[in-house]
């Protein structure tokens, strides 16, 4: 495999002049946005810290953050996480969700810390481990530093602007199948001036040469390469990294929804191991993080507690309403050409580096129009559901939920579907008012990257003793739910259910029963 | 007004309505390693995105359009999850009715990707 980084420091022809230019140009905007947030006017107030600091959060009680990263975590570039919701749009829903990306990323490091020292209690991979302790302290400080405004919310936005749409969908693109924020996280980290920031205040001031900046962006993205290297990455990007279970105890219990994983018992049981990959009729040999099979417990409750937030936080339809919304607000900003600062015009990935969750509602007072979307959603005055796409209210859902799927020109149908109900019902309010909404499911594979021992020297992917994967995607397939969404007022509500009926009866020859009509309060 | 439809779902139902056999081995690895092969050979396939990975090469794409599929299109078949099964009639109903004049022209790839499928799988 050939090391896809290449791009980001040596001049690259192999690729079409399409995606070669698109990268430049997203480099150059990361750049000018990381040179803003590490300023020297705001660096430069950043002290020498002689000793760390102990930090004590919510939820995992105190830890110690060493001096050099206490002088990333006082960046701007680390502080603007503060300003961004974890969950989004959620704590308008579950009132309590206010956690935000700078409470995670101290809750990553925590977690991260934790994996580190239950390794190190075992001098064989306590050997393996230390080399690269600092680097992963820092990918997990840094992980999620791409992040736009209300976290997944502008994801889903900003994956379809012009420049991202190349970059993660164009089949010869190095970034093809990348995560959105994890490519942002990653383009921060390797640009000019964040390297220069690097070499100066931690490399140099802290004598920390072992830190190897290259190789916490490949963990952030799981591009490691070297495969007797997996397990460093694996404990930020892996099957159970230090992200997924901070953000599942994180975001159940900042919802009120507690979700219970054993952890004592998964940092017991793990091990560092070489595995032949004939195991799974593949070539080669990697060195990754394995669980022994009597202590599988934890990761199936893993894989059910992330299902349980899909269908009851992230999923909730008021939070995909509200999502919806921000969607309408991208859109009629970017029409509009409302701009902030001069930087962002909603129309590339890159503007959304400037915004943050605080920022985002200054538009409010920039023009009528802005001021009545945003504050609709400030005032909970949202879209309610007009049509209600599940198992049990239509038959033939499927034929509809194949537009689930996230590719490339998803948007842009589901935009005109709604334009047709909106024709359809005879224009009774805003065209951007009117959403079909269709999520996607959650990402997996999980089962198929975790490998368990059975006996000394045999291992098997946890998916070949249990379908983990297939039961959890059984249980949300039954919670699934897409929507049409409307204006709040009833009568129109009405008329948009009745028109969204007859346009999926004529595009998908689907009929509805009366069951959405009464979870949509319309009967 | 022209609805353009994406189509990753839709190629897959152009696809397995090819298959002689009514179910396949629900391998996640060996379905995804089949289909980056496969990406390569056939343009219609070309739209499908992979990451690259150590361990083998995923597409969430791929995922979510087989989940999407599921169950009117195609199920697994309980309780060991083992294999998929193809809901021939139902997509041979919907091919007739919605993709027929659409995909139509690519009927002779849908025959050649199915036959080398049904040899991985």
């Amino acid at each position: 495999m050939s090391d896809v980084f290449d791009v980001f420091y040596v001049d690259n022809n192999q690729y079409p002049e399409k995606i070669k230019k698109t990268i430049e140009s997203v480099k150059d905007k990361v750049d000018e946005f990381v040179q803003k947030y590490l300023e020297d006017e705001y660096v430069k107030q950043i002290p020498f810290y002689k000793e760390g600091k102990v930090i004590h959060d919510a939820l995992w009680g105190t830890q110690y953050i060493k001096p050099h990263e206490l002088v990333i975590l006082d960046t701007p570039l680390l502080q603007r996480l503060r300003q961004i919701k974890q969950t989004g749009f959620t704590y308008l829903i579950y009132p309590s969700s206010l956690h935000t990306r700078f409470e995670h990323t101290l809750g990553v490091l925590s977690q991260a810390s934790k994996m580190i020292e239950a390794l190190k209690r075992e001098p064989k991979y306590q050997e393996m481990i230390q080399p690269y302790e600092d680097t992963i302290r820092l990918a997990a400080l840094l992980h999620d530093v791409g992040h736009g405004p209300f976290s997944h919310t502008s994801e889903e936005f900003y994956r379809y602007c012009d420049d991202f749409k190349i970059l993660l969908y164009h089949p010869e693109s190095p970034f093809s199948g990348w995560t959105p924020h994890e490519l942002l996280s990653c383009l921060i980290i390797t640009s000019k001036t964040f390297r220069n920031f690097f070499d100066t205040r931690i490399r140099d001031d802290y004598n920390q040469t072992s830190i190897d900046v290259d190789l916490i962006a490949k963990i952030i993205v799981g591009q490691i390469g070297d495969p007797l290297k997996l397990f460093v990455q694996s404990i930020i990007n892996g099957p159970f990294d230090a992200d997924k279970l901070d953000y599942i105890f994180r975001d159940g219990h900042f919802s009120g929804l507690p979700l219970k994983v054993d952890l004592d018992r998964l940092w017991y049981s793990l091990q560092i191991n070489d595995i032949d990959l004939s195991v799974i009729n593949s070539k080669g040999k990697i060195k990754t993080l394995t669980v022994p099979a009597n202590s599988i417990g934890p990761l199936q409750q893993i894989l059910f507690a992330k299902m349980v937030l899909f269908s009851s936080v992230y999923h909730h339809h008021k939070v995909r309403a509200l999502d919806c919304m921000f969607k309408s607000f991208c859109i009629f900003a970017r029409g509009e050409e409302l701009n902030f600062n001069n930087k962002c015009s909603f129309s590339r990935a890159t503007d959304f580096l400037w915004l943050t969750d605080y920022n985002f509602f200054n538009y409010a007072d920039v023009e009528p129009r802005a001021h009545k979307i945003l504050h609709n959603m400030l005032y909970r005055r949202l879209l309610k559901r007009a049509l209600v796409i599940s198992k049990s209210t239509t038959s033939g859902y499927s034929v509809i939920k194949k537009y689930a799927v996230n590719e490339r020109d998803r948007d842009p149908y589901l935009r005109n579907l709604a334009e047709k109900i909106w024709i359809e019902a005879g224009k009774p309010c805003d065209k951007e008012d009117i959403w079909v909404d269709l999520p996607s499911p959650p990402p997996r594979g999980i089962a198929d990257r975790t490998f368990i021992k059975k006996s000394e020297n045999e291992f098997v992917p946890l998916s070949k003793i249990f379908k983990v994967d297939d039961w959890a995607e059984n249980y949300i397939e039954h919670l699934w739910r897409g929507h049409v969404f409307g204006p709040p007022d009833d009568e129109i509500r009405k008329k948009i259910s009745k028109a969204a009926k007859k346009v999926f009866q004529e595009e998908f020859d689907v009929k509805f029963n009366n069951f959405t009509d009464i979870i949509c309060k319309l009967n | 007004m022209k609805v353009e439809i994406p189509g990753l779902c839709d190629i897959l139902i152009g696809i397995f309505r090819k298959f002689k056999n009514d179910e396949f081995v629900n391998d996640r690895r060996a379905i995804h390693l089949a289909f980056k092969k496969l990406r390569d050979k056939y343009d219609i396939l070309k739209n499908i995105v992979f990451k690259n990975d150590i361990i083998f090469p995923e597409s969430q794409m791929l995922d979510e359009a087989l989940y999407s599929l599921q169950p009117d299109f195609l199920g697994k078949i309980n309780p060991s999850f083992d294999r998929f099964k193809i809901k021939k009639e139902k997509i041979d109903l919907f091919w007739d009715k919605k993709l027929k004049d659409r995909l139509g022209q690519f009927e002779q790839d849908f025959e050649n990707i199915a036959r080398e499928l049904e040899e991985t799988l």
